[in-house]
């Protein structure tokens, strides 16, 4: 599905990533957990293509594809999909519109016909149920005056509506009280499925007791330091990064 | 004569204007009512006077009018036959948004003169009035001695030009809904501009006189259209609103000429107490546009909005002027800009706040907003407060910025095209301003006109 090699990233003259190695196979859940400034959104940013960053050497391959050749909209026609750490207020957009202008971009990249106004609604209606939002929210602007847990929420709900392949969570969690992560949490494992493949980017682990990762990544100062199953996550968790820091990088990269 | 000194040195190019106001009054002997002629005296004195403004003038640092100086605009001719195929083409953009309906009030001007073949008028009984102001001047109307350039024609060579439109007044629209009558279906005022002329420069001076009574209610559109000409042509509108005691008005202002047209227009709006005024400014064409509006907000309690969106594209150049002039308590305006510029198109904005002494507990609030989306566009906007009440609140705040990268990227992250998302924010930022509008035929036309602006430009957007 996706295979990351030797990716190094830099942002305004400042390398950020410095060589991150990482594959996801279809269906797998990987979380990819990192102290603050490590370069974990910056991965996340880089995947779904944000042109503030720029790839100074290594290689990203999608299905096979070239994905950093790719616009950010193709990307999205390909099935990738990033939820964002802060989603943007798009003041004067209904969100409704702005999902079915989304949708139907992705169908027509797809070759696939547009979906009418009537087909369109009966699948916002239903998604809206599968991730318990209030629907209500998609008579609004595009994440304009949401609370933290509404965006959040809306972030997911976009993913239930565009099915992607492959999703990129980037700190779903932040800022959610511990109701709200539930139902964020429960949103995401409803998308679950064999062919769906999941990168969960987190700081804290106990979105990962919601969400539970085939692996773990520990992402410190640009490289992964350590990779395992979810009892990784556990370890960091009543340790600490200083931990891991401290220890000498026997485990890094891969997955598998 | 002039004391303009910045021409002084040239060919005074007030001095044709004066021959033309000799032969035009001549002309007008016979059926100008005895007070009209004094009237358009003093404003030909004064436009002698104060002349044609440059960048020296205040009020028009970022406005060089030289393109108005430069030539001679002579009063534009009725259009001859081979006009009425443009005219039919021009009515019909205005029917997209003012569906033709038989029982709504449309006045069609063209070149300045009312055409009653191509205007509607139904009988509204009630004491309602709609008619040419030609036919009202004919017909010896008193409510036209009353309130005729009673509140446009000040002492002030920000009046330059209404000046000039009230020395040439000839024809436009008088409106006068009596105490207590609420109409429902907005009135439209359609001015339309063909090339009649054998490649001269020319120009209109239209008029609009609207009184609405106390209690009463009213919309307007005042809908300005036109062909490409052959030379350059000028339109220099000028409309007189008064709102009496509780009367609630919206006012529409379209400005959809060519983009060879040149337009200087006044909206001078007069209200008294607890009057509701909302009034709509949109500027989609011209190449060098000038929009005043000055209201009054005459009684205690009077509200008015201020609304208004441009969108200068090639090298237009669009100006919008407002003075809000709070004379009494407990007064509230709104005043709401928004510019979408590219090219080497430029905005101008100058919105002046005026509070006067006795109108304390004034709330006014103003805000620009502009959109660039070319390197070379640009916007001039200065906020400007003038206040002499001490329990007043009054805000202000601009904003010059490109469409925000972060946005663009999430749309394009969910899949939208560049040009897509381009186009989806342009039509927000457009949004929150024809939103305010309340007839939902009109709000759906400007959307299409402005992209169908925008889409002639090169690689800038496309309609979502």
């Amino acid at each position: 599905m996706l295979e990351i090699r030797n990716l190094h990233v830099r942002v305004e003259g400042h390398a950020i990533l410095k060589g991150v190695d990482l594959t996801v196979g279809a269906g797998e859940i990987h979380s990819i957990m990192g102290p603050n400034g490590s370069g974990k959104s910056t991965l996340a940013q880089v995947l779904a293509g944000h042109e503030a960053y720029e790839v100074s050497e290594g290689q990203v391959l999608y299905e096979g594809k070239d994905l950093l050749a790719m616009s950010p909209e193709e990307r999205a026609g390909e099935g990738v999909f990033m939820a964002f750490q802060y989603p943007v207020e798009i003041p004067g957009v209904r969100t409704s519109y702005f999902l079915r202008a989304a949708l139907n971009a992705i169908r027509k990249y797809r070759g696939q016909d547009e979906l009418d106004a009537m087909d369109f609604l009966t699948l916002l209606q239903e998604k809206a149920v599968k991730v318990k939002l209030d629907d209500r929210l998609l008579e609004r602007a595009v994440n304009e005056g949401f609370s933290g847990g509404e965006k959040k929420r809306g972030e997911i709900f976009q993913m239930a509506v565009l099915e992607p392949r492959l999703a990129i969570l980037d700190e779903t969690d932040s800022g959610l009280d511990i109701d709200a992560l539930r139902i964020v949490a429960e949103g995401v494992n409803s998308l679950r499925d064999p062919q769906r493949s999941m990168i969960v980017v987190t700081h804290y682990q106990r979105l990962l007791n919601y969400i539970v990762p085939d692996f773990v990544h520990v992402l410190v100062d640009g490289r992964f330091i350590r990779s395992g199953g979810k009892e990784l996550a556990l370890e960091l968790e009543e340790k600490g990064y200083g931990w891991i820091e401290k220890e000498p990088a026997d485990a890094a990269a891969g997955g598998r | 004569m002039s004391s303009n000194p910045h021409t002084t040195n040239e060919k005074n190019p007030v001095e044709p204007y004066l021959a033309d106001f000799s032969t035009f009054e001549k002309a007008h002997q016979e059926n100008t009512p005895s007070w009209l002629r004094p009237r358009r005296k003093v404003a030909i004195s004064r436009f002698a006077e104060w002349g044609f403004p440059t960048i020296l003038d205040e009020g028009w640092r970022f406005t060089n009018i030289g393109t108005l100086a430069r030539s001679h605009f002579v009063v534009a001719p009725p259009a001859g036959e081979q006009g009425s195929e443009a005219i039919a083409a021009l009515l019909a953009r205005a029917e997209s948004y003012v569906p033709g309906d038989a029982t709504a009030a449309r006045l069609v001007f063209v070149n300045g003169r009312h055409v009653p073949e191509l205007s509607t008028v139904p009988a509204q009984g009630r004491g309602v009035k709609i008619g040419s102001l030609a036919g009202a001047l004919a017909s010896q109307e008193g409510i036209l001695e009353c309130y005729l350039s009673r509140f446009a024609d000040a002492d002030d060579r920000n009046y330059t030009f209404a000046a000039l439109n009230t020395a040439f007044l000839e024809d436009g629209a008088l409106v006068v809904v009596p105490q207590g009558v609420e109409l429902d279906k907005p009135i439209h005022l359609v001015f339309l501009s063909v090339s009649a002329t054998d490649g001269y420069t020319s120009a209109v001076h239209p008029r609009v006189l609207a009184v609405v009574g106390r209690n009463a209610r009213a919309s307007f559109v005042e809908s300005h259209l036109s062909t490409r000409h052959e030379a350059a042509h000028w339109t220099n509108g000028v409309t007189e609103l008064i709102a009496w005691q509780n009367a609630s008005v919206d006012y529409h202002r379209l400005q959809l000429e060519d983009p060879d047209a040149l337009h200087t227009g006044l909206l001078r709006f007069h209200l008294e107490a607890d009057a509701q005024l909302s009034s709509h400014v949109m500027t989609l064409g011209g190449a060098l546009v000038r929009n005043d509006v000055h209201a009054v907000l005459n009684g205690k309690g009077a509200h008015g909005d201020f609304n208004g969106l441009y969108v200068a594209t090639e090298n237009h150049h669009i100006d919008n002027h407002l003075r809000i002039e709070h004379v009494r308590s407990h007064g509230m305006s709104r005043q709401n800009y928004k510019g979408i510029l590219t090219d080497r198109g430029r905005g101008v904005f100058t919105g002046r706040i005026v509070v006067h002494k006795d109108a304390q507990k004034t709330d006014a609030k103003q805000t620009n907003r502009n959109l660039l989306l070319s390197e070379e566009a640009r916007a001039n906007s200065q906020p400007q407060l003038e206040i002499s009440a001490d329990d007043v609140k009054c805000t202000h705040g601009t904003t010059v910025g490109q469409l925000d990268a972060e946005s663009l990227f999430y749309l394009r992250a969910r899949g939208l095209p560049l040009e897509k998302a381009r186009g989806l924010l342009v039509q927000a930022f457009a949004q929150e301003s024809i939103e305010h509008i309340g007839i939902a035929s009109i709000r759906e036309a400007m959307l299409s006109e402005i992209f169908g602006r925008l889409l002639a430009r090169p690689a800038l957007v496309s309609v979502p």
